[in-house]
């Protein structure tokens, strides 16, 4: 009996240390998102690197890719690689499907001029709203 | 005399009621998972980078000297 309580304490003391090991890895990369925004921010508006359909940063050209810049979009695309990742086993779906909704919540959020790539894979310039 | 013909009448209708088959269509399921998946993920999403996304435009702004960093 007191060999099953232990085994049960024991348990539940793993199950708790995961989940705050899970959070603790959740909030570094929040951390690291945010560290890295307004590099890539400047990045896009010099249209050197545009949004993807499924939610990944690509250069658009040989321009401004210094090897700095390079690791810094190899950075952003496997951290939200791993976020896609971690959504699609919660939901059991795929990773595509994460990466696409981002991609989509991204053009609504993208700002005026920045390179963004369409469903069918084309990219064009986000453009100013049309007045109401 | 009138229950038999009575029977004669009512049991092949019967008969043909009875082998008569209905058939479900279920074809409106797979567009409320696809729906339902789309809305958890969106969701999911929004939790995570709500935080990151609101960032941004303060960023951006307090950050323009970076642009020179990078040129």
């Amino acid at each position: 009996m007191k060999g099953k309580i232990k085994i049960t304490a024991v348990l539940l003391g793993a199950l708790f240390l995961l989940a705050v090991a899970i959070q603790a890895e959740s909030v570094e990369l929040k951390e690291r998102f945010l560290q890295r925004k307004p590099m890539l921010e400047q990045m896009k508006n010099l249209e050197w690197v545009g949004e993807n359909n499924l939610g990944f940063l690509v250069f658009r050209g040989e321009t401004g890719k210094s090897e700095e810049n390079i690791l810094i979009v190899q950075a952003e695309n496997e951290d939200r690689k791993t976020v896609y990742g971690e959504i699609a086993i919660k939901i059991n779906t795929k990773i595509e499907e994460v990466g696409k909704r981002r991609a989509a919540q991204i053009t609504a959020l993208a700002a005026v001029g920045h390179w963004l790539q369409d469903e069918v894979g084309n990219w064009y310039q986000k453009k100013q709203p049309a007045p109401l | 005399m009138g229950k038999k013909i009575f029977l004669l009448v009512v049991a092949p209708v019967l008969l043909v009621t009875a082998c008569i088959k209905i058939k479900h269509e279920m074809t409106i399921q797979p567009v409320h998972i696809t729906v339902d998946v789309r809305i958890r993920i969106d969701r999911e999403l929004e939790t995570f980078f709500a935080d990151i996304d609101k960032a941004a435009v303060a960023t951006e702004k307090d950050n323009t000297q970076k642009k020179e960093e990078l040129q």
